[in-house]
């Protein structure tokens, strides 16, 4: 009677008095294992261990009783002083603040310089469009002259310059989800239909976001910015929401989420 | 493991009787897919199935566990395999728990709820990292922590301050509470993990367990909302 596939019957029994003896966690972890993910088995075993149970009368969960059985047993095996427990937990602080303190001056040194922008704009080549990269000569250029030295101003001017590319360097975790909805591809359902293009361009101080929602599903939206940080995060169950666009200029993308959290859509959002 | 002697009498005790009754409970237990005019039939037919395979279970046998769970399987077995060739030919008789609207439970509908109760117990403590998926379920549910849940989860939950954690939760957005789950897990199992990631498992660990209530036989007809209540119920029990 054994199946290939599936647990033979005796194991099945074996399971189902486990579970009704409450000794399920300390069965065999590859059986354990395959119950998890085998739903017929799953179904066998629990059946089984139904049956057991009306035929015993026992109630096999009582989260109370075993607890404090576990924490009987438990505190038994804590015999480490508490000052050696201390002392560790100082060193483990101790040394983190050191690391820390470690990597912060390893990472002033890496601030990306004006040879290192060449090597980004490769990296991320799509976001950096003729008319993104138009706009941004014409800020370097447009930049008010102050009474310093030329080299100062060719500094400051090439630091501007970094940060402003860098508020457009895309997230690559951010982008992979953004890319499978691109084209208006697959945009999950849940009668939800999106309106809004999979790429946004705003040029103005506020901008609008547009679906189908006929059954007036509570929905959320969520901004991120270009490192993939939470700005924004709002509810709505109509068709649109209008958001002020960001003070900063840049590469954003946007979410929307269903009541159950489940994604919607992804798309991105260039501030310009 | 227990003597060939033992196995044997044990064997030898279990009688005809025996067999009448077990698959009568069997049977009892697909009351929502086996029509009440099928019931008889079903029985005659899982005893005479048994009776043919007889010798060859008797062999099978191992005695690693008692030989009337060892029947029960058998039995049980048995029965979803007539189930699975006869379904399409009989009406089936869904949601007794769902379709139940009165205000007052009678007692039949109350034992049935607490009979769901047990079995969804049974469901979650077969998955993988069952307290896990309880605690989260009451997260997201919006249900008081329980001690008793958290401590099988993490024995140092008092250390971790984990009853804080999920205590201020309440008036909280979805987002914030998979946030809230995320900082457990990273407490807990010291590991980080983004709380989108948090709300997929426990999306397809709720999905498993919709798809194992409502079984193999359309034995139920749970959804999201219909799970929600039986949940409710059986964490605050």
């Amino acid at each position: 009677m054994d199946n290939n596939k599936h647990l033979s019957e005796e194991t099945i029994a074996l399971a189902a008095e486990s579970l009704v003896n409450t000794s399920f966690k300390n069965f065999a972890p590859t059986i354990r294992q395959h119950i998890a993910e085998c739903d017929q088995c799953a179904h066998e075993v629990q059946m089984v261990a139904e049956l057991l149970e009306e035929s015993t009368q026992k109630p096999f969960i009582n989260s109370s009783t075993n607890s404090s059985i576990d924490i009987k047993s438990l505190r038994s095996k804590r015999s480490t002083p508490a000052f050696l427990i201390a002392a560790s937990i100082s060193l483990a602080i101790i040394a983190s603040t050191i690391f820390i303190w470690i990597e912060n001056d390893k990472v002033s040194n890496k601030i990306p310089t004006l040879s290192g922008l060449n090597e980004i704009e490769n990296l991320y080549e799509r976001t950096f469009t003729q008319e993104t990269i138009d706009s941004l000569e014409n800020l370097t250029k447009n930049t008010p002259k102050k009474n310093k030295t030329k080299e100062n101003n060719s500094t400051e001017q090439n630091l501007r310059k970094e940060e402003v590319l860098l508020t457009y360097q895309a997230h690559p975790k951010m982008e992979t989800l953004s890319n499978r909805f691109k084209n208006d591809a697959a945009h999950r359902g849940f009668g939800i239909e999106i309106i809004t293009k999979s790429e946004l361009k705003v040029e103005s101080d506020k901008f609008q976001l547009n679906w189908n929602n006929p059954e007036a599903t509570p929905l959320t939206i969520e901004i991120f910015d270009n490192n993939a940080k939470k700005i924004l995060e709002l509810e709505s169950d109509s068709n649109t929401c209008e958001i002020a666009s960001p003070k900063s200029k840049g590469l954003y993308y946007w979410k929307l989420l269903d009541d159950d959290f489940e994604l919607i859509f992804c798309g991105r959002i260039l501030i310009e | 493991m227990r003597t060939t002697e033992t196995v044997k009498n044990e064997t030898t005790a279990f009688y005809q009787k025996d067999l009448i009754l077990l698959s009568e409970k069997v049977v009892s237990k697909y009351a929502y897919t086996i029509p009440e005019r099928e019931h008889e039939d079903v029985k005659m037919s899982i005893i005479e199935k048994y009776l043919i395979q007889e010798e060859k279970i008797i062999l099978q046998f191992k005695g690693q566990a008692k030989y009337s769970t060892y029947c029960y399987a058998i039995l049980n077995r048995i029965c979803c395999g007539i189930i699975r060739s006869e379904i399409k030919n009989w009406q089936q008789n869904h949601d007794l728990f769902k379709e139940s609207q009165a205000i007052t439970l009678s007692p039949e509908e109350k034992y049935i709820i607490k009979d769901e109760m047990s079995f969804l117990s049974k469901i979650l403590m077969t998955l993988d990292q069952p307290f896990k998926i309880i605690i989260f379920l009451a997260v997201l549910y919006r249900l008081e922590p329980k001690t008793s849940y958290i401590n099988k989860y993490d024995f140092n939950y008092k250390k971790h301050q984990l009853l804080k954690i999920l205590s201020k939760n309440h008036g909280s957005s979805k987002a914030k509470l998979y946030t809230a789950m995320a900082k457990l897990v990273h407490l807990v199992e010291k590991k980080i993990v983004q709380p989108d990631a948090i709300r997929m498992w426990l999306n397809k660990r709720r999905a498993q367990a919709i798809n194992r209530l409502n079984g193999p036989f359309n034995r139920a007809n749970y959804d999201k909302e219909s799970f929600q209540i039986l949940f409710e119920n059986f964490y605050t029990k």
